[in-house]
């Protein structure tokens, strides 16, 4: 289990345990044990799902001595860190973009709309429709653009957390042979 | 303790880059640059908030109704606690935590860059539409930062500014969702090879668990809010008990995000001053995983005490909340320990950074022990509603906040900027700053031990007159102490000494990169092998101060 996992759990385990006793000492009241009881089943359900996910990517289960070595507060494996990303592509950084600003004003020209009327919620719906459209165009376009150079590239043997060297979704199977 | 002198290692050359236009900030993707949007939107509406303030001291300096009446004396303590609490307290932690946490776990940014910028946009219109009422028929909301149903229903209170103040804040919470699952994420899954969970700095430690709590608490926040608007506006009846509603129903879910906010809003302060701490100590921090526990402890409690908000309803279970909300002393008596314990012995240096730490302890443990009072329920009976409460509160959230706001602002500044705040101006800040906030507060546990109720425009009793002056005195010293530090970031950022990459010899790995770093943050990155890899690569020559590295061939269970 990873560590990330384990927090989320933990988290999850007090929500529960509170949840339960609460319940019975504040005389069944709902709305308190309902409450704490969601607090304990969200942490929870991401939890499991990053267990899950861990073990779709095929990581290994903790070993006994790992185990071990954490509660002796010995660190694990030390995988290396990058020594030099200068010559790295940077270009998986997002470009800026005018779309999430658009997005929001959106938004909240949508929620104002709620008090002065149906015209400003249709307004703020047809601003936040056209903002998500030019948002998602524009990350297509970034795609292509990485999935080019990723293609074109030999990766990077200095790998690290900027340096993935096919950042962007496979576009799939090659249409030659 | 002495620190050894040694040769520092060629760090980076220092890449300045010329701050952008407004259309580069109006487009950006950059946590660094939404960082310091979110700061000086914060700072900002922490400025108005302030104004509010003085304008409610000079209310109360005397007897009688001096500047305004009652209703608009209502409004301007109720947006005074919103433009604190909700738009400012809760979203300049954001911003720092948006600039430092992917420099601080060696990413080149955060896990969805976009939905950062649009976070911090939603925010912004949030912020605009609860300023917005101020201008509309009727004015801003007049029912505290609380909006307890059914006042805030519109058979109490039928402006259009009311409306305002529900939306607003309903675009912020979406920020702040938003905002938490980027930032979450981030930590989850962007941190660089080496960097383990037990090994962050202890401000993304803070900032995981404030962004967590915000992920759990702003959903309640959001649907109370949704709910008083239905009533509002569309007929529903949530809260009125004739057609079967409840009153209490508000405060319940409204408390069950109200507390769990406190906790929002201090922890990233408590992972600041768990950097600042041990870097002026020069030594480690005393029980990393203490602190971290203690993170949680705090968290998970903070869920579990939102009725001792509500013991003089009668109608929750007193000795569970009263239990649970003792219980928190615990984990954060564990922090001031460890603070405690990190100067001991240490070689201290008194910056202004390392001041403003000491001065949050110190307020910190005021507020807190004054808040262990109010978790006993027959004293809260005799404090309720009393300016004992607003003084803890203010201890709390103003001491607490502010003080580790201003550590953080002197500390990392120099990151920011590539200069130096003035150590000169930064003392007298803190001088003004902590006399003027404790004249402003310490008094007001007297008069609310007296019983003067909080929430009133006039008060007839002559005797607590003298405490109200020396409030006021206090609050517009502290006026004057914010001024210095704004006149202290004028001069600083223009003229102020170049602070080169790493001025403060610090701890976490965004003092390896350039003052201000660079776009993709990082042009080289050190291993890690603790919690301390700034330190650690700067004395990677010497055996004695170097992490013990174990070797894979003579430990099979590594390779």
């Amino acid at each position: 289990m990873t560590d990330e996992a384990g927090v989320l759990l933990r988290v999850s385990g007090f929500g529960i345990v509170a949840g339960v006793i609460y319940w019975f000492v504040s005389d069944f009241e709902a709305l308190g044990a309902i409450s704490l009881l969601l607090l304990g089943f969200g942490p929870g359900f991401a939890g499991l799902i990053l267990i899950q996910e861990q073990r779709h990517r095929g990581g290994t289960r903790e070993s006994r001595a790992d185990a071990m070595r954490r509660f002796a507060g010995i660190p694990p494996q030390d995988p290396p860190g990058p020594k030099d990303l200068a010559a790295e592509d940077l270009g998986v950084l997002p470009l800026p973009t005018i779309w999430p600003l658009a997005a929001s004003m959106g938004v909240a020209v949508l929620f104002t709309g709620l008090i002065y009327g149906l015209w400003l919620v249709i307004l703020g719906l047809g601003l936040l429709v056209y903002a998500t459209w030019g948002w998602l165009a524009a990350v297509n376009r970034e795609n292509r653009y990485g999935r080019l150079q990723a293609d074109t590239e030999a990766p990077s043997p200095q790998s690290g957390p900027t340096s993935d060297p096919r950042p962007y979704p496979d576009p799939g199977p090659p249409s030659g042979p | 303790m002495a620190t050894t002198e040694l040769p520092l290692p060629a760090l980076p050359e220092a890449h300045h880059e010329e701050p952008g236009g407004i259309v580069d900030y109006l487009t950006t993707v950059d946590h660094k640059k939404i960082g310091i949007l979110y700061i000086f939107t914060a700072f900002a509406v922490f400025l108005a908030g302030g104004v509010l303030a003085l304008v409610v001291r000079w209310e109360l300096a005397s007897p009688g109704l001096q500047a305004m009446g009652e209703n608009t004396y209502n409004q301007v303590f109720t947006m005074h606690g919103t433009l604190m609490i909700f738009l400012f307290a809760a979203q300049v932690t954001t911003g720092l935590g948006n600039y430092l946490v992917p420099l601080q776990i060696g990413a080149a940014d955060v896990a969805f860059p976009r939905a950062n910028a649009m976070s911090y946009w939603l925010y912004l219109f949030g912020v605009l539409i609860v300023v917005s009422s101020f201008f509309v028929a009727g004015g801003p909301a007049a029912v505290a930062w609380t909006a307890y149903a059914p006042l805030s229903t519109r058979e109490y209170f039928q402006g259009t500014g009311m409306d305002l103040w529900i939306i607003g804040l309903a675009v912020v919470g979406v920020a702040g969702i938003l905002g938490a699952v980027n930032l979450v994420t981030t930590i989850f899954r962007m941190r660089m090879p080496g960097m383990t969970m037990f090994r962050m700095p202890l401000f993304t430690w803070g900032v995981l668990v404030n962004q967590l709590l915000i992920l759990f608490a702003f959903p309640a926040l959001t649907v109370v809010f949704a709910l008083l608007f239905l009533e509002r506006n569309f007929g529903a009846q949530f809260f009125d008990p004739t057609y079967g509603g409840s009153p209490i129903l508000f405060q319940h879910i409204f408390w069950f995000f109200g507390h769990p906010e406190v906790y929002i809003i201090i922890l990233p302060i408590f992972g600041i001053i768990n950097e600042v701490i041990p870097v002026f100590s020069r030594k480690p921090l005393f029980g990393y995983r203490a602190m971290v526990f203690a993170f949680f402890g705090i968290a998970a409690l903070s869920f579990g005490v939102w009725a001792h908000h509500m013991f003089a309803t009668g109608l929750v279970y007193l000795p569970y909340f009263s239990i649970m909300s003792l219980l928190i002393a615990v984990p954060t008596g564990i922090k001031v320990f460890n603070w405690i314990g990190t100067m001991w012995r240490g070689s201290i240096t008194l910056s202004t950074a390392m001041l403003m730490s000491l001065g949050f302890i110190v307020v910190f443990l005021i507020g807190g022990i004054t808040g262990i009072f109010l978790a006993s329920p027959p004293i809260d009976f005799a404090v309720n509603d009393t300016y004992y409460v607003v003084a803890h509160f203010h201890y709390i959230m103003v001491g607490g906040l502010l003080y580790g706001m201003f550590a953080g602002f002197y500390f990392w500044f120099p990151k920011f900027t590539g200069r130096l705040l003035s150590e000169r101006l930064g003392r007298w800040h803190f001088a003004t700053f902590f006399i003027g906030f404790n004249l402003t507060f310490f008094f007001q546990f007297l008069v609310g031990l007296d019983g003067m109720p909080r929430r009133i425009a006039d008060y007839e009793i002559e005797r607590w007159t003298s405490a109200n002056v020396l409030s006021t005195v206090g609050a517009f010293l502290t006026g004057v102490s914010v001024l210095i530090f704004i006149w202290n970031f004028w001069v600083s950022i223009r003229r102020g000494k170049r602070a080169g990459d790493d001025p403060w010899e610090g701890n976490s790995l965004e003092w390896v990169t350039s003052s201000p770093p660079p776009s993709h943050n990082f042009h080289h990155l050190p291993e890690v092998h603790s919690e301390r890899p700034a330190f650690d690569y700067r004395h990677r020559g010497d055996p004695e101060l170097a992490p013990v590295k174990t070797d894979p061939e003579r430990d099979p269970d590594r390779g």
